[in-house]
């Protein structure tokens, strides 16, 4: 047990300093006005009632959680996938890693000038090709009923070949004599990855399903440079309102206290599916 | 594997390839493009001139290489440090039994739920008023704490809650008999994690290695709040060179983004070959 | 013994030399490598050659990171002596007291009088607050190939609504009813829309703020220019409701996607680089006029921090990197407007076509509103014109409502 705090003592004490108490200065501002420049001064519980009232920040907390809720299956099948993919024994494989691992570490702004050229309505490649099957041509970004999903699509790709390294690691983590009895006793390979891999994968899966929730639901960078929140609101999330509220609108202490409750929905969702995922754990 | 199945794979690999890679691809290729061609309508995927003027233009930009050699450092000293202490905390929350155990790694858990924006202001100023560093006195007055130096950069990338997550959610796919068995045995339970655990973690240790090198070779806020001094810039900073108010030089920015993501694919490279099917022969007999 | 005394002496001299020195810090907006070659290599050392007791430290912040960087570093409390934001952001500084008037240093310039009209754009509640470093400015700008093919004269742009209309029509290219040249590029959404459809309501005798900074941009002239505007869109079709943008640098008049645009000089200096066969058929023309023209011109500039230690060191940079010589040579490594009448004079500006025709555009300038809260209430007018632009909201109402929520923030 000794063992155990001398284990863990390093990471508690040192996110104890620099995240945790940062925190709780964060709280604090959230009941005071602050510019961020002079003094912070307490006006004790006038933001938060203030959010309560806020009509945008409710939608866009509605729309951030339609955005989580249409990128983390996506993004998890797609990634499942190309670990799947990539797990075979073929040579090259290294290859092909580091191409699905592009995306990840292409910077924002070479990223997004590429999506904004592929979603272009006049000249993009994506209503070119739309074009060839004689559809016509979509505008992505710009028309409010698409944008949102369009920075979905963009996100899952940006996203896939993270998580991919993940269930990369998970997948090594299953026994080869698992697999190999269960062909002996004749499932085929599809039974084989509903029934062992699947199962298996089950703390892989927790992992990624809270990172992405924890991630997506704070997601702001995509919107801000693709679609600065628009067109009429509809890339509008909340970590886009925080951030406006912080920076442009030099309002702190009303942008920590939309952060304090976006954490608590965060945390909510997050102990949700850990304890949901737990049981069905223990129900097997 | 059947040929059939194989070429159904490869097929399937190389769409994949495609959807994922081409955008790279188009940027690293225009990065070779003169400026006049590099937006052509329609768009070229073989160049019609090639040219290195890019690259040199990049290249030669002041303090390109000091940028390069700041992010370099500190995204070596952040996987160092996560690689060691991770991984450690992670195998504890995992397989080690001590009270509040779950509350800890929930308390831990949710440091990552607050946004970055509202919690920039106070880590910068916990950093600038570290005690007894940077010109401070004991009360961390007086002078500039850790700001523009390396362990100022690395702050949000050590001991990283999100890399204890995935080491945790690692070591808790093996059997808890592995662990017993060894006790059983009378080892020492850092023997236990040196001997056993460690190795076994490699592809999880690897993933983390991957990724804490990425989040730090592509962090640019901190970095932009944290340093004044341009000798402690890193490549992030450094890119914005070629950034105006309303446009961009995408020429040397294309070839300047193209060098910046050699690194981390290197390290990609170099820490994947531990995914190859390290088969977990079972330990029980 | 002799040796080691001597390098003591050396030393301790370096040190005391050292502490002699005063630092003045300084931020720049904006991170071209053309820029800190001019700082690095010639204005720096200008300065410090001249006082040998002081030391210009500069630093360069990226445009869209200014407020996160200023903002961390005045919490701080290492915020820097002089700093350079948009002018927009003057009333927010001063009514959080960041920055300092700088009335009283005026007088120290070079040659205060050289800035014309453009040093009154920093008076805030009578106050100055600003010196003005450089200029950017958009001017309507169209292809005279276009034109030609159409039927219109290339050397005539359009100097009125109507005419704008008329030479839209003229030029737009349909395809099954979808816009495929569009007459007019104008922007339908975010800041860019709120910047060119002020154009419009100057143009027709409107304001966005009356002097006790209450909003009347919902004036009747201010709702004809948003009826004009919309109808632009909406009923004679020659500009894209969905908007049109650029791509990378590649700005859609320069694709061919459409005909007129009002394009600020940095976007046409880099098509120069980046399309030069479409450049090369670019023509800039002033703003047509209702019953005046109207440009948007917005000046970045310097301003002194209440903060600052020592006043007197600051004065001296400041008055330097304003003086006639560094404004010529920053606006020049740049590419961007000088706001002095001397400037506009330098060979720089002499040998481009384009910046000259900026610079004589000046004459039409009108700028942000110092009011503190600019920012916001420049997103809910953005926010209300998109919404009367896609059909969301009538004209009318979209500017009360506007209105409404602006006065709220006062």
């Amino acid at each position: 047990m000794l063992t155990a705090f001398i284990f863990i003592s390093p990471v508690l004490v040192y996110n104890i300093i620099f995240r945790i108490a940062p925190i709780f200065v964060s709280l604090y501002l959230s009941f005071t006005k602050f510019s961020g420049f002079g003094s912070a001064k307490l006006i004790g519980l006038v933001n938060y009632s203030r959010i309560f009232g806020d009509t945008q920040f409710w939608s866009a907390v509605l729309r951030t959680l339609q955005f989580s809720v249409e990128v983390l299956p996506l993004n998890m099948l797609l990634s499942l996938l190309l670990a799947l993919l990539v797990n075979t024994g073929l040579k090259g494989m290294s290859v092909f890693r580091a191409i699905y691992y592009l995306p990840v570490v292409t910077p924002m702004v070479a990223a997004s000038m590429i999506w904004l050229w592929l979603y272009d309505p006049q000249i993009g490649i994506l209503n070119f090709l739309l074009s060839l099957f004689n559809i016509p041509p979509q505008n992505f970004l710009r028309s409010p009923a698409t944008a949102m999903h369009s920075i979905v699509a963009m996100r899952v790709w940006r996203g896939a070949g993270w998580n991919m390294l993940i269930y990369l690691a998970g997948l090594q983590g299953i026994s080869r004599n698992l697999y190999e009895a269960a062909a002996i006793d004749g499932a085929s390979a599809f039974k084989r990855f509903l029934k062992i891999t699947l199962p298996l994968l089950r703390p892989v899966h927790i992992y990624v399903l809270i990172v992405g929730l924890i991630s997506t639901l704070q997601s702001f960078t995509e919107m801000y440079v693709m679609t600065s929140g628009g067109p009429l609101e509809s890339t509008t999330t909340v970590g886009l309102l925080i951030y406006r509220a912080a920076f442009d609108y030099m309002d702190m202490g009303y942008a920590s206290a939309m952060s304090f409750i976006l954490g608590l929905i965060i945390m909510t969702l997050s102990v949700v599916s850990f304890t949901w995922r737990r049981e069905k754990e223990v129900a097997e | 594997m059947k040929k059939l199945k194989r070429l159904r794979v490869i097929f399937l690999l190389l769409i994949a390839a495609v959807v994922m890679g081409s955008p790279f691809f188009w940027m690293a290729i225009s990065s070779l493009k003169p400026n006049a061609e590099l937006f052509s309508w329609p768009p070229t995927f073989v160049p019609r001139h090639l040219t290195l003027d890019h690259y040199t233009t990049a290249l030669t930009t002041r303090g390109f290489e000091r940028y390069f050699l700041n992010s370099a450092v500190v995204s070596l000293i952040s996987m160092a440090f996560n690689l060691v202490f991770c991984s450690l905390a992670g195998y504890a929350f995992a397989r080690l039994d001590f009270p509040l155990k779950n509350f800890l790694f929930l308390l831990l858990l949710s440091t990552m739920m607050i946004p970055v924006q509202v919690t920039l202001i106070p880590t910068f100023l916990m950093v600038k008023s570290f005690p007894l560093a940077g010109g401070n006195n004991i009360f961390g007055q007086g002078g500039t704490g850790l700001l523009n130096t390396y362990a100022g950069l690395v702050v949000p990338h050590i001991m990283s809650v999100f890399g204890v997550f995935i080491m945790r959610q690692f070591y808790m796919q093996f059997p808890r008999e592995l662990s017993e068995a060894a006790r059983i045995d009378g080892a020492r339970e850092i023997s236990i994690f040196t001997r056993i655990f460690l190795p076994l973690g490699k592809p999880a240790m690897s993933a983390l290695a991957i990724f804490t090198f990425t989040q730090a070779w592509d962090d640019f806020l901190w970095p932009l709040v944290v340093t004044s001094d341009r000798n402690m810039r890193t490549l992030q900073l450094g890119l914005e060179v070629f950034k105006n108010r309303y446009t961009a030089d995408w020429g040397p920015l294309m070839a300047a983004t193209t060098v910046s993501i050699l690194p981390v694919i290197l390290i990609f490279v170099v820490f994947q070959r531990y995914f190859t099917d390290t088969a977990l022969s079972s330990g029980i007999k | 013994m002799k040796k080691l005394v001597l390098v003591l002496s050396i030393l301790s001299l370096l040190v005391f030399v050292g502490f002699g020195k005063t630092n003045v810090t300084v931020w720049f907006a904006g991170t071209s490598d053309q820029l800190t070659i001019a700082m690095d290599d010639d204005l720096i050392p200008a300065f410090e050659k001249a006082n040998p007791d002081l030391k210009l430290v500069v630093e360069y912040i990226p445009w869209g990171e200014l407020s996160t960087k200023l903002t961390t570093a005045f919490a701080g409390g290492i915020g820097p002596d002089i700093f350079m934001h948009g002018q927009a952001a003057i009333a927010g500084f001063v009514e959080n007291g960041v920055i300092r008037s700088i009335d009283d240093l005026i007088a120290r310039l070079d040659d205060p009088a050289d800035f014309g009209a453009a040093l009154d754009v920093g008076i805030y509640k009578g106050k100055n607050y600003f010196v003005p470093v450089f200029g950017s400015g958009r001017l309507l700008a169209y292809r005279a190939d276009f034109f030609e093919q159409s039927g219109l004269d290339p050397n005539e742009p359009p100097v009125t609504w109507e005419q704008l209309v008329t030479f839209a029509k003229a030029t737009t290219i349909y395809d099954s009813g979808r816009i495929v040249r569009a007459g007019l590029d104008i922007p339908v959404t975010g800041i860019d829309l709120q910047q060119v459809w002020t154009s419009f309501l100057i143009e027709n005798g409107g304001k966005l703020f009356d002097d006790e900074l209450n909003p009347v941009f919902n004036s009747p002239a201010g709702v004809e220019a948003l009826e004009y505007y919309v109808g632009l869109v909406r009923e004679a079709k020659v500009a894209s409701e969905f908007g049109l943008t650029p791509v990378g640098n590649l700005e859609p008049i320069a694709a061919g996607t459409a005909v007129m645009v009002f394009m600020n000089n940095e976007s046409l200096a880099a098509l120069k680089e980046y399309s030069p066969e479409s450049y090369s058929k670019i023509r800039l023309a002033f703003p047509p006029a209702r019953y005046t023209r109207a440009g948007f011109y917005s000046f970045a500039g310097f301003m002194v921090s209440s903060s600052t230690k020592n006043l007197e060191a600051t004065t001296k940079a400041l008055a330097f990197l304003t003086s006639k010589d560094s404004l010529v040579k920053i606006n020049k490594a740049l590419g961007s407007l000088p706001p002095r009448q001397s400037g506009a004079q330098a060979d720089f500006i002499a040998n481009d076509p384009d910046l000259k025709k900026f610079v004589e555009g000046a004459k039409y300038a009108y700028g942000n509103p110092n009011v503190p809260f600019w920012v916001q209430a420049r997103d809910i007018i953005s926010k209300y014109l998109e919404r009367a632009v896609m059909g969301a909201m009538n004209p009318k109402d979209a500017l009360d409502e506007a209105a409404k929520e602006v006065s709220k923030l006062k």
